[in-house]
């Protein structure tokens, strides 16, 4: 991880991680073989969060699941994965470990930091802990993953550096 | 200055003395001065001249609804019709009087008023019609829009500003009396709460007046000063400050405008000013009431205020604006200036009242005896006269007779009115209550509450009971404050809207809108012309419009024209109250959305190497693109992209692509799917290979292109357009889950997941052999439109062999974390064969030159693939593909469609432009019928002339033919029209 910015109010730090993203029906044999691989049953309701010491797996929607591996893996293992994955003829499976950038940010200025970029209610009573949500910010496509002590904000890789500087000069104004 | 200080106000430090100029005259004012409280220090009143007939006009009120106290200030690049009632003073502000020329003393434009008989409602629509159309646009317009008017637009626009979104549950509009009461019983509620005020010290009516002696037994700056504070600890409630809400809209949304720097000079390179946009449950507005004018003859002289103005200047401010004004009055809202002016040990110069002596209350009366008021029951003013500020006031009582005062100040009241623009841009609606004599909030449209004299409750007695009341579904704390009064009156109004003047003259006037000199005869008179809707009265007559949006008259002339109409006022209604409720800048409104913010970047996972390497960019939708790669800042682009090219088609180039749209297809159907969505056919097609494909829209037109590689049956990996990726997803995805739900395929964009490098040229597969040594490039084990996976150090790369430029060449997508890895490994091994890196404008010269399409600049939705000669890539056996249909009706199969074609102009020295009209004739005449026009054009350097693409009609046909290129100087050029390819027709370089 990155420090992009740190005060006594925010802290925002940069990182990218290895992600697969999952396209299926979400039917039993879904389920099954997400589990066998991950030891992790997928969520059923959408936006819905689960997680163990490793793996971050969210269902962003009716047929699309966003699985973030939080230790580094080899790439062979991820290759490994996806083909197993693919292996099942109504699953689609992609590695996009390069794909995205993350933002973890948190502090008590926080929501009032994002806010400035866009109008996404991130109070705890709207956008309650492990859910997610994909909405825009600065706006550009994001999808947000809400946990008890911070938020996690995932952009396209190619807008990476327009967004740091946007939550810059969010923190700084 | 200091005759007109009268004490020290807890608001204004007397001790800090702040300079600045007026009209460049250098005047003095205290810390917490607004520029009209400055003013009136020094004893100016006579502050700018009318819109329309550049009367005098003077200081009228002490706040937002300020009609003709506007100005220009200088110092904040410029900002003009700034209302000096609100903006604070600062060291070294410059201010200047708007709507004068040369000067606010002798302005030329006050001619005007000479001539003002002429200028009734409807004079613009009425006298310029005339001789011929023309003369509006040419003559009158500018002529007018010269002579009216209010401020000069700001030559620059430099203020920055920023957009902060809230979500609560409630917000509290106002931070009065009511607005406090209200935060304090929500304290450490469940309820996120907003209090906004646009003033820096809240307390309201309890700073402006001396109508509220104590509450709960304390001072009532003492209570304000508490309570504020209890509110700032608790940890639910967020207090903004000079904060404006200007709109309500749907779904309680409301905007407010920060001003960040109240009272000091904005900073150049800090926000200036916070545009904050609200979502909230729940709305209070305690945004209280404003005070209304009186029309009779010259009201507008400089020297008439409003009295609760007046009040507010002596007790917020700690000036006079005089030492002996004459009040005038209808109502008891007023009493309390006369208890100020007392209080001050002053008295007014009389007191004239229209309500008759039994209706006046008794402790007025008190007052009034006690401190030997010229006191005036019954009576009316009918009007002032005096040269640039009131000299005398002509008084008639209820029996006629008629009396003179020598005064220079009067104070005026002709009621109140709640604040309701908030509550009806909200959609709220209104009643009118004939005891009050105004429109009060009547059912809200939203989740609205409205407290104190915001909702009309004008008297202060209930104001507990209505907040307990109101708030009792966010379960607040019970209320119980005691408030003790001075004068305890309560509100009491006798009608009075309009006084005709004593000797009337076709000078002298009665204004019922000042901001927009409109008098109570143009209402009048558009009444007598027809016009008796509200609406149609408002925009006949500019009544209400303006910076002001009538604030202070708007009632009075709904009175007006209610008796006209021998309407009750409630039959004649009101006109729409529109957002902003007062004006708010450009800046606010532009956020931080301008600049380097004005739109997203994107940029390639290899962007920093671009930026090294002297890569000058061009914009492809929001990507940031290499254009092309000066050797040093004296090349200009065309040799720049000259020597690229030339140096691509002899050895090797090498593009960064990584833009371009991927996305992988997967599921059991993805064949069925495949192949219904691309005019191809890829039943056929062997795993590892790659066909070049079209998309089209269902009305048969060109949509997107790309190559298609098929991995097997079950899964593709399509490319598409750098502008047309997520166009080209969202198209597939709406298609699998509308049109073929049955079909199992699922889709996801990998396009930022890989970088893509376009490599090409005859040296390339000696590059690509030492880059990749383990692999076989030959044409047999690697032949052309295939592709194969690769281990490349630790990651997978795919190679497919496909070339944009017409040379041989392969495309390498890596994924972006290894990106600059692999592109540094191939221009290292790639430099001793002449590789170079190339911008997306010699790409266009290239792919040009072999007659590749590019979508978007040769199509533009209007051209099937048959028009661009690629028939063969319409699988015609496949019973169905997206656009099939269309390709079949009688428009679509025309043979006089436009047609794509190559043009070659006959003297090869000419250069062809894109754009440009190809036409049959030699001699331009109009009109001059086109056969179409030229897409894309360039010099090439292989061909050693210009050469371009065209759509024309009946292309095709066309091939061999002569023709004409225009030119903007309506002059041609000979042109052959020729097959659209102009490089290595026999495809022998690209399969080499």
């Amino acid at each position: 991880m990155r420090d992009v910015i740190r005060s006594d109010e925010v802290e925002i730090k940069s990182f990218t991680c290895q992600q697969i993203i999952i396209r299926g029906n979400g039917n039993s044999e879904f389920n099954n073989t997400l589990n066998k691989l991950f030891k992790l049953l997928p969520p059923i309701d959408n936006l819905r969060i689960v997680s163990n010491e490793e793996i971050i797996l969210s269902k962003l929607s009716f047929d699309q699941w966003n699985l973030i591996f939080t230790k580094e893996i080899s790439e062979e293992k991820i290759i490994k994965y996806i083909e197993k994955l693919n292996n099942v003829s109504s699953i689609l499976a992609t590695n996009l470990s390069d794909a995205q950038i993350f933002f973890q940010i948190k502090g008590r200025n926080a929501n009032q930091t994002l806010n400035k970029l866009t109008h996404f209610d991130f109070r705890e009573k709207s956008f309650k802990s492990l859910t997610a949500a994909q909405s825009l910010l600065a706006r550009i496509d994001c999808t947000f993953l809400k946990f008890s002590d911070h938020l996690l904000i995932g952009c396209n890789r190619s807008f990476g550096d327009y967004l740091e500087d946007r939550l810059i000069d969010a923190v700084n104004f | 200055m200091n005759d007109l200080t009268i004490k020290s106000s807890p608001f204004v430090n007397t001790n800090q003395k702040i300079s600045f100029l007026f009209d460049g005259k250098k005047l003095s004012g205290f810390k917490g001065d607004t520029i009209a409280s400055a003013l009136l220090r020094n004893n100016i009143n006579f502050v700018g001249r009318s819109f329309k007939y550049h009367r005098p006009r003077g200081i009228y009120t002490c706040g937002i609804e300020e009609p003709n106290a506007l100005v220009q200030i200088i110092s904040e690049y410029s900002e003009p019709n700034t209302r000096a009632t609100v903006k604070k003073i600062y060291e070294g502000m410059e201010v200047e009087s708007q709507n004068r020329w040369p000067s606010l003393e002798l302005d030329l434009g006050s001619i005007n008023n000479l001539f003002s008989p002429l200028f009734s409602a409807g004079f613009y629509y009425k006298t310029f019609m005339g001789p011929h159309k023309s003369f509006w646009k040419k003559i009158y317009e500018p002529i007018i829009r010269r002579a009216a008017g209010l401020g000069k637009p700001p030559k620059e626009f430099k203020a920055i500003s920023s957009h902060l979104h809230h979500n609560v549950d409630i917000v509290i509009v106002g931070a009065g009396l009511n607005g406090l009461l209200a935060a304090k019983s929500l304290i450490n509620s469940d309820h996120d709460i907003l209090l906004i005020d646009f003033d820096t010290h809240l307390g309201g009516i309890i700073n402006n007046s001396n109508k509220i002696s104590s509450i709960d037994n304390q001072s009532p700056l003492e209570w304000v000063k508490e309570t504020v504070e209890a509110i700032e600890k608790s940890k639910n409630i967020k207090i903004l400050r000079n904060t404006l809400v200007t709109t309500y809209n749907y779904i309680n949304h409301l905007i407010a405008v920060e001003d960040k720097y109240v009272g000091s000079r904005p900073s150049e390179n800090k926000v200036n000013s916070t545009l904050h946009k609200i979502r909230t449950e729940h709305v209070i507005l305690c945004n209280g009431h404003i005070e209304r004018f009186l029309s009779f003859q010259n009201n507008d002289l400089p020297g008439i205020m409003l009295a609760s103005s007046f009040e507010k200047y002596i007790c917020r401010y700690g000036t006079l604006p005089s030492k002996e004004p004459v009040l005038f009055s209808n109502n008891s809202n007023s009493n309390s200036l006369i208890y100020s002016l007392i209080n001050q040990g002053l008295r007014p110069k009389a007191y004239i009242d229209s309500r008759s002596g039994e209706n006046i209350e008794a402790n007025l009366f008190d007052i009034i005896r006690k401190n030997d008021i010229p006191l005036y029951t019954n009576s009316q003013i009918k009007g002032v006269f005096g040269n640039k500020r009131i000299e005398k006031i002509l008084i008639e009582d209820s029996k006629g007779g008629l009396s003179e005062i020598k005064a220079d100040f009067l104070c005026v009241s002709g009621g109140i009115n709640p604040d309701v623009h908030l509550f009806t841009q909200s959609k709220g609606l209104l009643d009118w209550d004939e005891k009050d004599l105004t429109y009060k909030p009547s059912k809200p449209f939203q989740s609205t509450i409205t407290l104190g004299s915001a909702s009309g409750q004008f008297n202060f007695e209930n104001i507990c009971n209505e907040i307990n009341e109101k708030l009792k579904i966010f379960k607040n704390k019970k209320l119980d404050t005691k408030i003790d009064l001075n004068i305890n009156t309560s509100y009491q109004i006798e009608k009075l809207w309009e006084i005709s003047p004593h000797e009337p003259s076709i000078w002298s006037k009665s204004f019922i809108d000042l901001q927009n000199d409109v008098t109570t005869k143009d209402i009048r008179q558009a009444i007598s012309e027809g016009f008796d809707r509200i609406e149609h009265l408002k925009r006949y007559t500019t009544n209400s419009m303006g910076t002001d949006q009538g604030k202070i008259s708007s009632i009075n002339a709904l009175g007006i024209v209610s008796e006209l109409l021998d309407k009750k006022v409630n039959e004649v209604g009101t006109t729409i109250y529109r957002p902003p409720y007062a004006p708010l800048s450009f800046a606010a409104i532009a956020g931080r959305n301008s600049y380097e913010f004005y739109d997203p970047e994107r940029k390639s996972p290899i962007h920093q190497w671009h930026l090294k390497n002297g890569a000058v960019f061009e914009d492809v939708g929001q990507w940031k693109r290499p254009w092309y790669f000066p050797i040093n800042s004296s090349e200009s682009m065309h040799d720049a992209v000259q020597r690229e090219s030339k140096q691509v088609r002899n050895f090797a180039g090498i593009l960064d692509g990584s833009t371009l749209g991927k996305i992988e297809i997967k599921g059991k159907d993805a064949l069925i799917f495949m192949n219904l969505i691309y005019t191809n056919s890829f039943s056929k097609m062997k795993p590892g290979s790659a066909r070049y494909a079209l998309m089209l829209g269902e009305d048969g037109m060109v949509k997107d292109d790309g190559i298609i590689s098929k991995i097997s049956d079950e899964h593709f990996i399509a490319t598409t357009t750098t502008g047309g990726a997520a166009t080209v997803l969202g198209c597939m995805e709406e298609y699998a889950q509308t049109e073929w739900p049955n079909l199992n395929v699922y889709m996801n964009s990998i396009t930022e997941q890989f970088a893509t490098f376009n490599i090409s040229g005859p040296k390339t597969r000696e590059i690509m052999q030492k880059v990749f040594p383990s692999m076989d490039f030959s044409n047999e084990a690697f032949p052309f439109m295939t592709f194969q996976f690769h281990n490349y150090q630790d990651t997978q790369i795919r190679i497919l062999r496909a070339s944009f430029t017409g040379e041989m060449g392969y495309e390498i997508y890596v994924p972006s974390n290894n990106a600059i890895k692999v592109w540094e490994q191939i221009h290292s091994f790639g430099k001793d064969f002449g590789l170079i890196t190339y911008g997306t404008e010699t790409m266009h010269l290239l792919r040009a030159e072999k007659g590749y399409i590019l979508v978007g600049q040769d199509t533009d939705g209007s051209i099937t693939p048959i028009d661009l000669g690629l028939n063969w890539m319409i699988g015609k056996t496949k019973s169905d593909f997206l656009g099939k249909r269309s390709l079949t009706r009688s428009d679509t199969i025309r043979t006089d469609r436009k047609q794509l074609v190559g043009i070659l102009p006959s003297n090869k020295k000419e250069r062809l432009t894109e754009g440009q009209h190809i036409i049959l004739n030699e001699k331009i005449t109009t009109p001059m019928p086109m056969l179409g026009h030229i897409t894309s054009s360039y010099i090439s350097p292989t061909l050693g002339h210009s050469f371009g693409l065209a759509v024309i009609k009946d292309g095709h046909k066309l091939i061999g033919s002569k023709a004409f290129a225009s030119t903007p100087d309506q002059k041609t050029i000979a042109v052959d029209i020729v097959k659209p390819i102009f490089y290595d027709e026999e495809n022998k370089r690209l399969v080499s």
